[in-house]
């Protein structure tokens, strides 16, 4: 018995294929429109220089800040990694957190900033440039925090133990925080709203570390 | 066999229609979250320093088991779509016997009749005290989304209770204790590891659950929920020693009437 075919927009004329053996449908899958706006990734560390030891628990070692009132940001993926410098910590565990951060009024500061300009960190030089408001990373110490509220528990954590091995790898690369993929819920972000990673490690020790994260900036969603 | 015509897909607010590429003959689509109505889309994750009993040879659930996180889904006419459980646990400290340490996640239903709701009080088996559990509040991936109807809850730290979870019903706590029936004979996942004595060494972190689109989730209805274990094997544990436990979920919250699970 003979069917309807699916033919397309422009190409109106060409009909999607039924595949011979499953009777399957061929449909690709495409990533969220982004319009004028645009999907980002970016990858940073905390550079040449490691942390310093001391570091206060929970402190904030990385901050994302959703600002615009027009639009939203989507968050799909944030990565981590973690290893000691040249001096050892004291035996023990550590834990890096990602909190939601709502009612995000003012920016964290301190840290540097890596919030891109131009066409920075677009996946297609022709989206438009982000409108993040403020992204940034530790560089030896804490930020210091913004008005924000977090939320009371992690929307990811990573726990480790830490050995008092100097150079050593603790969080493997490309650990997972946050990591939604096709079909599952992302972090959306409306205006004020972002998030903020936290770090609680033993003493002695200095260490660096790097994020990897994805986000998508829609009109709606 | 020739076709009877053509038609293209419109949309709803947009006419578009939508495409079919060139060369593939795939006609394109965007993937969306699930529609959850009414609820919504959820994260929670905790990290807690537990005390482990002094227990012998070997515990299970069965015996003088060790729950160390619970997820319940007390609310009716909806479900949980349980997407990602993550954990990590690792011995510090003092640390007493080497063995074969399992963190595993199984599926648990409560019994008929009883009632928890959030905030219940967690008894421990035999004599301890009443401890309440340390509740592990869900973050919405979205500030526009309800509040959780879920029921998550991570082991107390304590060095009197011995960091193990039962629920029970609130109204006969004083009385009768009435544990969680396991509804499934088999754990859902497990990780294990083989542990030495040396502090610092534990298991994971590591997905015990994770879904992959196309893949079917765990759907928990009303009054069924997960539990977090610890089991060991080959290990006596002369004295009671430390753990550092985390855990992590993701989940969807939706009307049974409007999700097709």
């Amino acid at each position: 018995m003979a069917g309807i075919q699916v033919v397309g927009n422009t190409n109106n004329t060409t009909a999607a294929e039924v595949e011979v053996n499953t009777n399957a449908l061929r449909t690709v899958v495409r990533p969220n429109d982004y319009g004028s706006l645009g999907i980002y990734h970016e990858g940073a560390n905390n550079g040449t220089t490691a942390m310093s030891a001391g570091l206060a628990a929970a402190a904030p070692i990385f901050s994302f800040r959703w600002g615009n009132a027009s639009n939203l940001a989507l968050v799909k993926r944030v990565l981590f990694e973690m290893g000691s410098g040249g001096t050892g910590f004291t035996a023990g565990s550590a834990q890096f957190n990602m909190f939601v951060a709502r009612s995000f009024t003012v920016s964290d500061s301190g840290g540097s900033s890596i919030l891109a300009t131009g066409n920075g960190n677009k996946l297609r030089t022709s989206m438009g440039t982000t409108l993040l408001t403020d992204l940034r990373i530790s560089a030896t110490g804490t930020l210091t925090a913004g008005t924000r509220t977090l939320d009371v528990n992690p929307i990811g954590s990573i726990s480790v133990p830490i050995s008092a091995t100097t150079s050593a790898q603790f969080v493997p690369v490309k650990s997972t925080l946050f990591d939604q993929r096709v079909a599952e819920y992302p972090l959306v972000l409306a205006q004020n709203e972002g998030f903020v990673i936290q770090a609680t490690v033993p003493a002695t020790g200095v260490w660096f570390f790097g994020v990897q994260l994805t986000w998508e900036e829609l009109a709606s969603f | 066999m020739a076709p009877i015509g053509t038609a293209q897909i419109s949309g709803k607010a947009n006419a578009g229609p939508a495409e079919v590429e060139l060369n593939t003959l795939a006609l394109r689509r965007v993937i969306r979250p699930t529609d959850c109505t009414v609820y919504g889309s959820y994260s929670g994750a905790a990290f807690q320093n537990i005390v482990v009993p002094t227990l012998g040879a070997t515990f299970t659930l069965s015996g003088t088991g060790l729950h160390l996180a619970i997820f319940l889904w007390p609310r009716a006419a909806s479900v949980a779509i349980v997407k990602k459980a993550t954990v990590s646990m690792m011995r510090y400290g003092t640390v007493n016997a080497a063995g074969f340490f399992n963190l595993q996640l199984s599926r648990v239903i409560q019994d008929q009749g009883a009632t928890i709701i959030a905030g219940d009080v967690i008894t421990p088996p035999s004599t301890h005290t009443t401890l309440n559990a340390v509740t592990i509040t869900p973050s919405n991936l979205r500030t526009n989304q309800p509040t959780s109807g879920a029921w998550f809850a991570i082991a107390p730290t304590s060095s009197a209770h011995v960091g193990n979870l039962r629920f029970v019903d609130s109204a006969n706590v004083a009385t009768v204790l009435q544990p969680v029936t396991r509804g499934d004979p088999n754990p859902v996942a497990a990780q294990g590891a083989n542990l030495t004595t040396t502090a610092g060494t534990g298991i994971g972190p590591v997905a015990l659950w994770d879904t992959a689109a196309g893949n079917y989730p765990i759907v928990l209805q009303q009054n069924q929920g997960l539990v977090f274990d610890l089991t060991a094997t080959g290990v006596v544990i002369g004295t009671a020693e430390n753990i550092d436990f985390g855990v992590s979920m993701q989940w969807d919250e939706a009307n049974i009437n409007n999700v097709a699970y």
